[in-house]
């Protein structure tokens, strides 16, 4: 997993002389925003938390990632899909070298101000998300650094984010055709599938993939996720690959 | 109609002022100078009160007290076989806790001339003044009371209130961190703090009532208290912890104002999930208790001790997360990798030529939190799969208990906390179908539905094709990471 700082400072008003307190938290308000929903790609999913110090002392946050770019957790994000089928969670671990207090690094935020902070869902979940449209929770949980935010609160909303599906390409005029790409995967595919279900087709990249379902199996049954998966070069309708599924 | 007359004197009799007096007898002066000295008895003497024998009578008389009892008047004396003290008006004398009351003169004989002999009449009394309240230790927020009393007894027996005027130290005082400067509160027989002023942050404080009005400025009239209010605080190590793997808590139980701990007894820590108001017992008698979290979930901690034996004070609440076992820790365990290893080497003994046919194998692995070790239950095979078919596996009910089920307060569970399968080499397959290694989304989406972390052992290649030898690298892939606490 990348490790890359997503971190976008939004709003940091102006820092009064006051010293930031070792508190637990009270009196914070956390709200997570989501952007447009042009901004969501499979592999871009970006969502913010804001967060108001409502207290008359500033306070001294950690950020979630070290200096090096490794991500804390001191935020946390779990995302269910909404047919509760598929869900993940941000990475939890605390590593011996995640606690060293010389890697980490603060913000204060001075009283009745706001900061922002940006994510990359992708980037920080353990597992990836598949398409379908998710509820998004999150959580500040932070037991690290010296003198900052310690505690736990969640954020007083939850959001909803579509992982979209991925786009097909339009074919090109010297391409064959999609009857074409699944005539040639049908008569390369030697294994059974169920043929009861509808045989998907799929370009991308100049390549047709062409998948044969599997047989339905029994609910809580490990898997593979289809019958076969062909690859088609559209040009030459040359078979790239010829895969089956475990 | 007379039962109400005697009803109305009754009550007549009650509001007023009741004249009480030290009374002396049988003064004479036929041996010479007469002195007597006696105590008050009682809160409702203030007066003295004189009666000579037969044949004798005041001739003079003289009133004096403290010297700062102002002029004490005889209201009756010169001529009388009766003598005594007034104090309607000056209302001051009612106002000494301890006071010397002194009627002198001389006496004279009906009939008989000569020297006359004095007498001197010597009241005196002994006084306490302090301070009753119902309470000596408070939690933050609570009302105490405090009663301003005087009693001649030093057991306070027989005690009546006094007006006072009160005061507080320090002053101003925080009331939720803000400065509070009490109003006046004079006059008054006793004070509500928490009413009457506001209720003091946590701290130790010192109620002082001098007896009003303060014309007498000694001890005598002066007296104090002292209130702890304090605060109970609970405090953990750290707030994240995994099963088995980082499961050592130090959950501590302290007092602030720290002096407010030898009041303290009882302790008691208690545990609810957390959004959950059902408390449960966690330890009782400590002050420090080394916590084995053994009960998965997200929890709320607070303190309870009893104040002078009977008030309970609760505390703070901390929020504890246990999280299950993650991939990393569960497959570093030497039971479950032995275990594993040898599904793997099963699972290549399965795939033969002929017949060709190879099949998945698994089970689930469980802790048991009580032991604090792994176990995983017996090997489960898929199907039989011949080739060209995909092999798949179903593994059963996951064991072990949901998560709501064991109490949390409970000295252990038994969890399934994975899954584990094989895939199946590809050796007898046709060289020209491949497929891709580890875990597929199917493989990661009945994980989830579980809510299971997921482990894949398969080949380290990230495709294989068919005539690959059976003993290519292999390794373990993680297809969840771990079990969540936000489902079952």
């Amino acid at each position: 997993m990348k490790k890359r700082i997503a971190v976008i400072l939004l709003s940091i008003l102006a820092i009064n002389n006051c010293l930031a307190q070792d508190s637990v938290i009270k009196n914070i308000d956390m709200n997570l925003v989501v952007f447009d929903k042009t901004k969501y790609q499979k592999d871009h999913l970006p969502i913010s938390v804001n967060i108001k110090n409502n207290n008359s002392f500033p306070i001294k946050l950690l950020k979630p990632f070290d200096k090096k770019g490794n991500f804390l957790n001191s935020f946390w994000f779990t995302c269910t899909r909404t047919d509760k089928k598929w869900n993940s969670s941000s990475i939890y671990e605390q590593t011996e070298e995640l606690n060293k207090l010389e890697l980490l690094e603060y913000i204060e935020v001075p009283p009745a101000q706001e900061i922002t902070f940006t994510f990359i869902l992708n980037e920080i979940l353990t597992e990836k998300l598949v398409p379908g449209k998710y509820t998004v929770i999150m959580g500040y949980n932070n037991q690290l650094g010296k003198n900052c935010l310690t505690g736990y609160t969640k954020a007083k909303n939850e959001v909803s984010i579509v992982v979209p599906e991925e786009v097909e390409d339009t074919p090109l005029p010297d391409y064959i055709t999609k009857e074409k790409a699944l005539d040639i995967a049908q008569k390369t595919n030697v294994i059974k599938y169920d043929q009861s279900q509808k045989v998907k087709i799929f370009l991308k990249d100049g390549v047709y993939t062409v998948i044969f379902p599997r047989k339905k199996l029994q609910e809580g049954t490990r898997a593979g996720d289809y019958a076969s998966k062909i690859e088609i070069d559209a040009r030459s309708g040359k078979v790239l690959s010829n895969m089956f599924g475990v | 109609m007379a039962k109400y007359r005697i009803m109305i004197l009754s009550m007549l009799l009650a509001l007023s002022p009741v004249c009480m007096a030290l009374t002396f007898n049988d003064i004479q002066g036929d041996y010479g100078n007469y002195s007597s000295t006696e105590s008050f008895t009682d809160l409702g003497d203030n007066n003295i009160t004189g009666h000579t024998t037969n044949g004798w009578s005041f001739r003079t008389a003289t009133a004096s007290g403290n010297p700062s009892m102002g002029a004490v008047k005889i209201a009756k004396g010169a001529g009388s076989s009766t003598v005594y003290t007034t104090n309607s008006n000056d209302i001051d004398l009612f106002n000494f806790i301890t006071f010397t009351l002194v009627v002198s003169g001389d006496l004279t004989k009906s009939g008989t001339g000569g020297t006359a002999p004095s007498y001197t009449l010597t009241g005196n009394r002994s006084g306490y003044f302090f301070i009753e309240q119902s309470k000596n230790v408070v939690p933050v927020g609570t009302s105490v009371n405090f009663y301003a009393k005087e009693s001649i007894h030093s057991s306070h027996t027989n005690a009546g209130s006094k007006t006072s005027n009160w005061s507080i130290s320090p002053n101003p005082y925080k009331v939720n961190g803000i400065h509070y400067t009490p109003p006046s509160h004079d006059g008054k027989t006793s004070l509500n703090l928490g009413g009457t002023w506001s209720a003091p942050d946590k701290g130790v404080y010192t109620i002082t009532a001098h007896a009003s009005p303060l014309t007498n400025p000694g001890n005598s009239s002066k007296a104090t208290a002292e209130l702890i209010v304090a605060e109970l605080k609970i405090t953990i190590n750290k707030n994240t912890f995994a099963l088995k793997h980082d499961r050592d808590a130090t959950v501590t139980i302290t007092t602030d104002p720290p002096v407010a701990a030898t009041y303290l007894s009882d302790y008691e820590i208690e545990i609810a999930k957390s959004g959950s108001n059902s408390w449960l017992s966690l330890n009782t008698g400590n002050d420090t208790y080394d916590w084995k979290t053994v009960i998965a979930g997200q929890f709320k901690l607070r303190a309870k001790a009893k104040l002078d034996g009977t008030n309970i004070i609760s505390s703070n609440e901390l929020t504890v997360t246990v999280a299950f076992p993650n991939y990393s820790q569960i497959i570093a365990d030497a039971t479950v990798l032995a275990s594993m290893n040898a599904e793997w080497q099963a699972t290549l003994n399965d795939c033969t030529a002929n017949p060709n046919r190879n099949r998945e194998r698994g089970f689930w692995i469980t802790i048991d939190t009580n032991k604090n070790t792994y176990n995983v239950t017996g090997s489960t095979t898929g199907s039989w799969n011949y080739p060209p078919d995909g092999a798949s596996i179903d593994l059963g009910n996951r064991p072990g208990v949901k998560l709501s089920t064991p109490a949390v307060n409970a000295s252990g569970a038994v969890y399934a906390v994975a899954s584990f399968h094989t895939h199946p080499p590809s050796t007898y397959y046709p060289i020209n179908l491949a497929r891709y290694t580890g875990p597929s989304d199917q493989d990661i989406s009945t994980d989830i539905s579980y809510n299971v972390a997921g482990i894949v052992y398969d080949y380290s290649a990230a495709d294989i094709s068919g005539g690959h030898s059976k003993y290519d690298p292999a390794k373990l892939y993680p297809a969840r990471n771990r079990r969540l606490l936000t489902a079952e």
